[in-house]
């Protein structure tokens, strides 16, 4: 069966649980984009710009002396921080962008964490003549300052969002927000696979390039299909795009990391897929990490990125079904992580995934030799080099 | 006495209010704000001084409708920690000394954690009479519908200014009690105009349905529940009393009793 229904689930989870304004808007958007699914010019014309504006495809790279320092098993990276802009959100953008331009939509409205997704949104408004408002939690404006200054070069508006958590969730509500009060002539560029159908579908099909190119380009060097893929969860949707083109090779395990924080037994975490139970949030259905009551807890990551109290509802269900296994890495160990890849591969990557990198050397001890493992190397690090001085400020 | 009435049913009054010739007005609250026991002290003033359904809301973390000021009774309501069951608590201690219909308003989320099955049976318990869930749209509702018809509550479903013609008649078609018009794109707070479509929107939604039309989102001016009343066969009425309550931190109940005279006397 192939995922999501016609109402957008995925088995018990996704669906469309918002106010009624938007309806028509999620309508109109799934109605266009469901006959843009079928178009092969629509997808060359996404091509043409994921080639030539994002720098597409990006490098399946041998991380040789990685692979030396363990010992145990050959390890690829996805290089998607190589893409323009610094993340594989540009995949996602250029899709979308290109869907509100037959919505004869210009004025843009997207959330942001990290500030990736944003600024991958505001590159693509520069690039199309849009009109972008970004919405960002005042606590990641503090601390992803470096991106905020590059939406505003570009020519975004960045407002700051001071309620609840002041992180991603909350711009998601002020997004929505927007979104309810400006549906005419707005559209929403969501950043991830979550919220209503069919965002959750829609943005998995934009990253699914991700997974499509380490298919061939595994093959390419001549190899099997990996026995391993690794990607970091927040909303989840470098994973899902890393591998979705993947779900039906039975040979190929998959695992996504989530954010322990400071530990999934504290109250300072973000792993939903670890810890939370099912519930509503943002649209849809899926694990989140709420009370008894069904109030949203406040979450916590060093990365801005997975910072997040809901997940994509696919990943949900790939949970439920077993198909893909959640685990976890704390704050500490990401940043074992981002070390070890900025040491021995020369290469700095985003906090965010530098929890999947964390996670490699959890696994050492169960692989042998033979495997293949391809981990996805969602973002550069740029951004968060002063949190991580901060961070390694008593160490040094 | 009061509590030893019975409490009508939605549809009862709606009845009654034909008769009479009268316009309903149902005023909103943040159900524990800005405290429990002034909760309810404001709730009895309100019905007392003339309102004919009360709204009261369930406090969420993340309540993507509400506009700022409903926002922040929320949020002040949630520090408190107001439960859904504290919220059956002061619904039964209004109910005590008013006998109007109590409407819950809440986000999806709260009742899902709740159980959708065990809500219902309490809100009945608590001879709660209606519900209304802003983010559960009509393909998403049939299974909490149930279990709501089970226990006799009505579930009242919104429509948009955007909704089609199509979708409106089929909301109609589900909704009980009454059809809730959302005037405005957007979410809920005073607005100084509403939009000048919105008597069209009125005119249409009762070309299709038996079922009274009642206009929420916006209304702050007793000139303007009078215009909308025109059309329409009632008015909700929240942000500007929860403007009242914040404005007013010693005697909230006066200054809201007076508001509801005020409108009531224009309907």
């Amino acid at each position: 069966m192939l995922w999501p229904d016609e109402k957008g689930h995925f088995g018990d989870f996704g669906g469309r649980f918002v106010p009624e304004t938007l309806i028509p808007p999620l309508e109109e958007l799934e109605r266009v984009y469901l006959s843009l699914r079928k178009d092969k010019q629509f997808w060359e014309e996404i091509c043409l710009h994921l080639e030539d504006f994002a720098g597409r495809p990006t490098p399946l790279y041998f991380a040789e002396r990685l692979t030396k320092k363990f010992g145990k098993a050959r390890i690829y990276l996805k290089r998607e921080d190589l893409n323009h802009t610094g993340s594989h959100k540009i995949n996602n953008c250029i899709g979308q962008a290109l869907i509100a331009k037959r919505l004869g939509k210009k004025r843009i409205i997207a959330e942001t964490g990290a500030g990736q997704h944003g600024v991958a949104a505001a590159t693509v408004c520069a690039r199309f003549g849009y009109e972008c408002i970004i919405y960002m939690g005042e606590e990641d404006v503090k601390r992803q300052s470096h991106n905020v200054f590059r939406m505003k070069l570009l020519g975004a508006k960045v407002v700051p969002v001071n309620s609840g958590s002041k992180t991603l969730k909350d711009a998601i509500n002020e997004t929505l927000r927007d979104w309810a009060t400006n549906v005419h002539n707005t559209h929403y560029m969501l950043g991830s696979v979550v919220g209503p159908h069919p965002y959750p579908m829609m943005v998995r099909d934009f990253q699914s390039i991700i997974g499509m190119e380490v298919k061939k380009q595994i093959a390419d060097k001549g190899s099997r299909n990996p026995d391993y893929l690794i990607a970091c969860v927040g909303g989840g949707s470098n994973a899902i795009g890393l591998f979705y083109p993947f779900l039906n090779d039975k040979d190929v395990k998959m695992i996504g990391v989530e954010a322990a924080g400071s530990g999934i037994n504290t109250s300072k975490h973000s792993a939903t897929l670890g810890k939370g139970t099912p519930g509503v949030l943002h649209g849809s259905r899926s694990y989140l990490l709420q009370d008894k009551s069904g109030q949203i807890l406040e979450t916590h990551s060093i990365a801005p990125g997975l910072d997040y109290s809901g997940v994509g509802p696919e990943h949900s269900f790939l949970k439920d079904s077993g198909r893909v296994k959640y685990e976890s890495v704390t704050d500490k160990e990401a940043l074992r992580g981002f070390e070890l890849l900025t040491e021995t591969e020369g290469i700095i990557p985003a906090l965010e995934c530098a929890h999947a990198v964390a996670y490699l050397e959890k696994m050492m001890s169960w692989l042998s030799p033979k495997d293949i493992v391809v981990v996805c190397i969602s973002g550069r690090g740029d951004k968060d080099v002063n949190i991580v001085a901060d961070a390694l400020k008593g160490k040094a | 006495m009061a509590g030893k009435k019975e409490i009508p049913s939605i549809d009862k009054v709606f009845l009654e209010l034909k008769k009479e010739k009268r316009k309903a007005l149902i005023p909103y609250l943040s159900a524990g704000f800005p405290d429990e026991s002034k909760f309810v002290k404001i709730a009895v003033e309100i019905a007392e001084k003339g309102a004919d359904m009360l709204e009261i809301g369930v406090p969420f973390s993340d309540p993507i409708a509400d506009g700022p000021v409903s926002k922040k009774s929320s949020f002040e309501a949630l520090k408190k920690g107001v439960t859904l069951d504290k919220v059956f608590k002061m619904a039964e201690a209004v109910l005590a000394k008013a006998a109007i219909p109590l409407i819950i308003m809440s986000y999806y989320n709260p009742l899902y954690a709740y159980g959708l099955e065990k809500f219902a049976r309490k809100a009945n318990r608590s001879k709660i009479k209606g519900v209304i869930i802003p983010d559960l749209p009509l393909e998403e509702s049939s299974e909490f519908e149930s279990f709501l018809k089970m226990e006799g509550i009505d579930i009242i479903k919104l429509c948009a200014p955007n909704t089609d013609e199509s979708r409106a008649k089929q909301i109609a078609g589900k909704t009980r009690g009454f059809l809730y018009l959302v005037s405005v794109t957007g979410v809920t707070g005073s607005r100084e105009k509403l939009p000048v479509t919105l008597r069209d929107s009125i005119l249409k939604l009762k070309s299709m349905t038996d079922k009274p039309v009642c206009v929420g989102f916006g209304i702050s001016k007793p000139e303007q529940a009078k215009e909308v009343a025109k059309y329409a066969d009632g008015v909700i009425v929240g942000s500007a009393i929860i403007e009242l309550i914040l404005k007013n931190s010693r005697k909230p109940e006066a200054k809201a009793g007076e508001f509801i005279r005020e409108l009531r006397a224009v309907l």
